[in-house]
């Protein structure tokens, strides 16, 4: 029934998007999705402060995430030519990474983009990296990604998302949680998941009620941007170049593996395992299938806007989407794509589409 | 679930937070100012008791009602905008924007705040001023609100047609600074050109631009695919420069007709009589302006066409009811003896019979409705602030339940956002007029110190049964004598100088208001107007942290941008150019600069940053400039304004506000344009070091 699918996801520099989204569209990619994000790094402060805890400050770029979901077999030609075209190649220009994902059903007239028209030069990608997803209070993000920065895990992107769940269950107290949140998006390598993971955590007290949840899984390929922080050095090489060389001479990113592993001392019956549905939604309706699906069982959610592109469908004139990641179990997952068809969320008026992927999650009580 | 104790301990936490958080925007200002006024002008603050309660109400205000446009009054709009543009028509859609915008104007108080800044205007010299501000109000509030209906239709309109901002500034800003330059040739208009400039900074306040932002960001989602996503601002800067268009035409077709400005006497002249009886209501309205506001006893004696008989009539009717005409009287009825004695000439001091005694004796305040005053004042803050909110909100729901048929997802916090909307208005206005307020128009009066001598009523010195054997003579280092006596009051004896021309040997009573200052040199460019500007400069950039709309831009620019814009970046961006904006206002009745100098000038600077920058910048920019004059800024710059203009001798203090929304845009293009630039090289750079290694990818046909 479900369709086997990759989804690729790039952070791409402002200056290059349109270019991007013109190759894609040329190549015949037909739904792409967009959402605005703002990528960190760290810079050296140029006034010495007296008093400051730390001689780096947090400098923020807006760059656009943009999606596409397409089939394995045009996986290679559709990665390598958004790295070409957003230069992703250079560090500092942004990252690309694939996911395993499943379409589970979605409007009659949705057809995946599993042809292109020309085939490009094949780029070269790692593997064995991990995609972390923390959603956190609005205001807590620069903390995640300076920590990850700091550890030299990846470089984040943020993107502003709505939290779902614990605050619905509320009557009017909830307005004294704010349902804004910041979801921060990073790829590292697998063998530092688990530290960076426990440290995220653990600096986001995501172990405490309400505070959010963080959720991982495998990824395909990618490449990662490997420029931590701002401005030239003044050296022949920066470190960022000796890393990004280092990667490319061992093939791959098994090396940056960190010097210590901490085994996970977190609770493990906090970490669930199942499905990350990701529902995706004209925004008029998200509100009312986001209250189906919520109330068929999904474990907090949180929605982000996203820009639906389509060129598929000529008179489709609405680009402003909203996209839910909700964690449920492999069960309670098939029954809210049940009562999620039952609410009409998959004609051609409402015209929505759900896919599933492996995760694991970690959240308070969860 | 929770239980009833996480509940309220959440409560507590959150607005704990709320408060400490505006108490954080507000802090700086208070604390200026009272720093100003206690270490440098050297006044003790008169009722501290009142000032704490006054500021705690403004930041408990402030935090009811940022919480209000968040959970309440932003949502509403930002549904309705997203709604519009696919359940009504193009037409429909402009039609609710247009009614928008005229109920904001409407719902504005801060017009009002235009009237005081009037206030010191006298008829001769600026009668189509004069009427506008007084009974053609009407008129002008009916041209502010038309102004700004067509400019929120024609940003909507911009939005759904995806036009760009920057022609439109182009055109507004060359229509408004030409008109304005124009006008600085006729007298009349002159003086309508300053209104107008501050009519379009003030009509953007503290409800009006978090709702037509929101509204415009609702419309500008669904519009647009592009990645540029502050284009869903600009409304907030059309509605700011067309209500100056639109009153500026108003003028024009005013002074066609009406009187030209002559001196105080040919304006009492008969033969002028039927052109001066326009500027008023009716005769009575006349003849009491010309009692109260003129200076001449023969003038006066004019504008009742000789009847002394009648002069004195009204005299006695409008001194024995100091509470009835109130308003018409320029001090409290305390004072008022004080006052008649150096106004009234001695014919009509011999023919009035006022017993001066009771004159003295304070009024009880609002006896003919029994109320309690501090419930008054309660009553009319929440006037205010229904008034504000009602409209607006009221027409929103309309628009929502029966022209696009939607229904909130959180009615309930809706109902409860706006309800906090209408609490922390209330407050905030209470604060307003009992804390700040009164300690910015009290630094404001006494600011002038810095740089020359003026009097200091408070000091005052009435002395009964004085005679000149208490005067004693000192020699002076100089050569001359200096007079002086001694002053026992509270049992500490102070030495008073002596000066003969406050004795009044018929009456044997000693009358003196010393003067103060000046605290620096008195001359052209004395340090004394230096500290002036820099306490101008300081109190535009204190006073615009505290200021509402500008904090829910900035938090609606932080959203946009997903926080590549900080909230707290903007607004500390705007508040600089605020300050550095108020310093050239203050300037311009210091110097006299014209108006068209003051703000065309830094417009046409601000014409070519535009050109430069990016439209990402353009419009939060010129947004900014709009939202800055609000209830915190305005009453503190029009009082600073107003104190010295009056010991300048200037006709009126505005201008100010128009000042203080200039800069702010320059800051922020300024800002953007360095923005903008570093990230270009520094892309430049990231693309040259890798050149050599990067192969660029062929496309092949499969």
């Amino acid at each position: 029934m479900s369709q086997s699918l990759v989804k690729i996801t790039a952070r791409v520099n402002r200056m290059f998007f349109p270019d991007v989204m013109r190759s894609l569209k040329l190549i015949g990619i037909n739904h792409v999705f967009v959402s605005n994000a703002r990528s960190t790094l760290l810079e050296k402060k140029r006034m010495v402060m007296p008093f400051a805890k730390n001689d780096m400050f947090l400098h923020s770029e807006p760059v656009e995430l943009v999606t596409c979901i397409v089939t394995p077999d045009v996986e290679d030609t559709t990665m390598s030519l958004i790295t070409s075209k957003a230069r992703l190649g250079s560090p500092g220009l942004g990252s690309i990474y694939s996911e395993d994902l499943k379409l589970e059903k979605s409007y009659p007239d949705y057809k995946v983009d599993e042809k292109v028209l020309f085939s490009a030069e094949k780029g070269e990608f790692y593997t064995s990296m991990t995609y972390i997803c923390c959603t956190v209070a609005r205001g807590l993000g620069d903390l995640v990604s300076r920590l990850a920065l700091e550890m030299g895990a990846g470089v984040p992107a943020i993107t502003f998302s709505t939290g779902r769940g614990f605050r619905d269950r509320l009557g009017l107290v909830r307005v004294t949680i704010p349902a804004e949140k910041e979801t921060i998006h990073l790829a590292v390598s697998t063998y530092e998941t688990p530290v960076t993971i426990e440290t995220i955590i653990k600096a986001a007290k995501l172990d405490q009620p309400g505070r959010g949840f963080i959720f991982y899984h495998d990824i395909r390929k990618g490449l990662l941007n490997t420029k931590l922080t701002r401005g030239s050095s003044g050296q022949a090489a920066t470190l960022e170049q000796i890393v990004s060389a280092l990667d490319g001479i061992t093939g791959g990113i098994k090396w940056r593996t960190a010097a210590t592993i901490v085994n996970p001392t977190l609770p493990k019956q906090n970490f669930l395992i199942g499905k990350n549905l990701l529902l995706i939604a004209p925004e008029e309706y998200s509100g009312k299938l986001a209250n189906v699906a919520m109330a068929a069982g999904a474990l907090g959610a949180t929605s982000e806007r996203v820009r639906y592109l389509s060129s598929q469908n000529e008179k489709f004139n609405r680009p402003s989407h909203v996209a839910f990641n909700m964690m449920a179990t492999t069960k309670t997952a098939k029954k809210i794509i049940q009562d999620l068809e039952h609410a009409n969320a998959f004609s051609d008026e409402v015209q929505a589409m759900v896919f599933s992927s492996n995760a694991k999650a970690f959240t308070f009580r969860a | 679930m929770l239980t009833k104790k996480e509940a309220i301990h959440l409560i507590i936490n959150h607005f704990r937070e709320a408060f400490s958080s505006q108490f954080k925007t507000v802090f700086w200002v208070v604390s200026y100012l009272i720093a100003f006024q206690v270490l440098i002008l050297q006044n003790p603050i008169e009722s501290t008791i009142k000032l704490a309660a006054g500021l705690f109400c403004i930041v408990t205000g402030l935090a009811f009602f940022m919480e209000g446009l968040k959970i309440g009054l932003m949502p509403l709009g930002e549904k309705i905008g997203s709604n519009l543009p696919n359940k009504v028509t193009v037409k429909v859609t402009i039609l609710i924007a247009f009614i928008v915008g005229i109920l904001a104007t409407l719902a504005e108080p801060a017009i009002g705040t235009l009237k005081f800044a009037g206030s010191s205007v006298k008829a001769w010299n600026a009668p189509t001023l004069f009427q506008l501000l007084n009974n053609k109000s009407q008129l002008l509030v009916t041209s502010v609100a038309i102004g700004v209906g067509f400019a929120v239709a024609l940003g909507i309109l911009r939005f759904l047609l995806k036009w760009s901002l920057k022609p439109m500034i182009y055109v507004f800003v060359f229509l408004v600074v030409g008109l304005t330059f124009l006008s600085s040739f006729e007298d009349n208009l002159l003086h309508i050109s300053s209104l107008a400039w501050d009519c379009g900074a003030v009509t953007t306040g503290p409800v009006t631009v978090p709702l037509v932002l929101s509204l415009g960001l609702g419309i500008s989602r669904i519009v647009h695919d592009e990645p540029d996503s502050t284009e869903g601002f600009g409304l907030v800067t059309l509605a700011s420069l067309a209500p100056i268009f639109s009153v500026l035409i108003l003028g024009i077709v005013l002074t066609q007709n009406g009187m030209k400005p002559v001196s105080e006497s040919d304006f009492y002249d008969p033969t002028n009589r039927s052109q001066a009886l326009e500027l008023f209501a009716d005769k009575t309205k006349f003849q009491d302006y010309a009692l109260v506001k003129t200076s001449d006893y023969e003038n006066r004696l004019n504008a009742f066409d000789g009847d002394q008989e009648e002069l004195t009539a009204r005299w006695n009717e409008i001194l024995s009811n100091p509470t009835k005409y109130a308003h018409l009287l320029p001090v409290e009825a305390s004072r008022l003896s004080e006052w008649w004695a150096t106004h009234a000439s001695n014919v009509e001091k011999a023919a009035v019979n006022i017993d001066s005694e009771n004159l003295a004796q304070p009024v009880a305040a609002g006896p003919e409705t029994g109320m309690p005053s501090h419930f008054k004042v309660l009553l009319s803050a929440m006037l205010t602030s229904l008034q504000a909110i009602l409209p607006l909100t009221l027409l929103l729901l309309f628009v929502l339940k029966f022209i696009i048929k939607e229904k909130m997802q959180y009615r309930d916090e809706i109902y409860c956002g706006i309800l906090f909307g209408i609490i922390g208005l209330t407050l905030f206005n209470l604060g307003l007029s009992n804390g700040l307020t009164n300690l910015g128009s009290n630094v404001g009066k006494t600011i002038p110190v810095a740089y020359k001598a003026i009097p200091a009523p408070e000091n005052r010195i009435v002395i009964e049964n004085f005679n000149e054997n208490y005067v004693y003579k000192a020699k002076k280092e100089t050569g001359g004598d200096f007079e002086f006596f001694y002053h026992e009051k509270n049992g500490e004896l102070s030495r008073v100088p002596f000066k003969p021309e406050s004795f009044s040997g018929e009456t044997g009573t000693y009358d003196h208001t010393p003067v103060k200052g000046p605290i620096f040199r008195a001359d052209n460019w004395s340090p004394g107007i230096i500290v002036i500007l820099f306490f101008a400069f300081l109190l535009g950039l204190t006073a615009t942290l505290a200021e509402p709309a500008l904090n829910a831009l900035g938090q609606s620019v932080e959203q946009i941008t997903v926080g590549t814009f900080k909230k707290s970046h903007l607004i500390s961006t705007v508040a600089f150019g605020v300050g550095i904006g108020t310093a050239f206002g203050i300037a311009k009745i210091l110097f006299n600069i014209p108006l068209y100098l003051l703000l065309g000038i830094p417009y046409a600077i601000l014409l070519v940053m535009t050109y430069l920058s990016t439209e990402e910048f353009v419009n939060i920019a010129w947004d900014s400039a709009g939202v800055t004059t609000g209830p915190v800024t305005v009453p503190l710059a029009i009082a600073l304004g107003l104190g010295i203009s009056a010991q300048e001798g200037v006709v009126e203090g505005f201008g100010i506000l128009a000042s203080a929304s200039v800069y702010p845009i320059m800051a922020v293009l300024t800002m953007g344009l360095i923005v903008t630039a570093r990230r270009r090289r520094e892309l430049k750079e990231l693309e040259e070091a890798t050149k050599k290694e990067d192969n660029p990818m062929n496309i092949q046909a499969a």
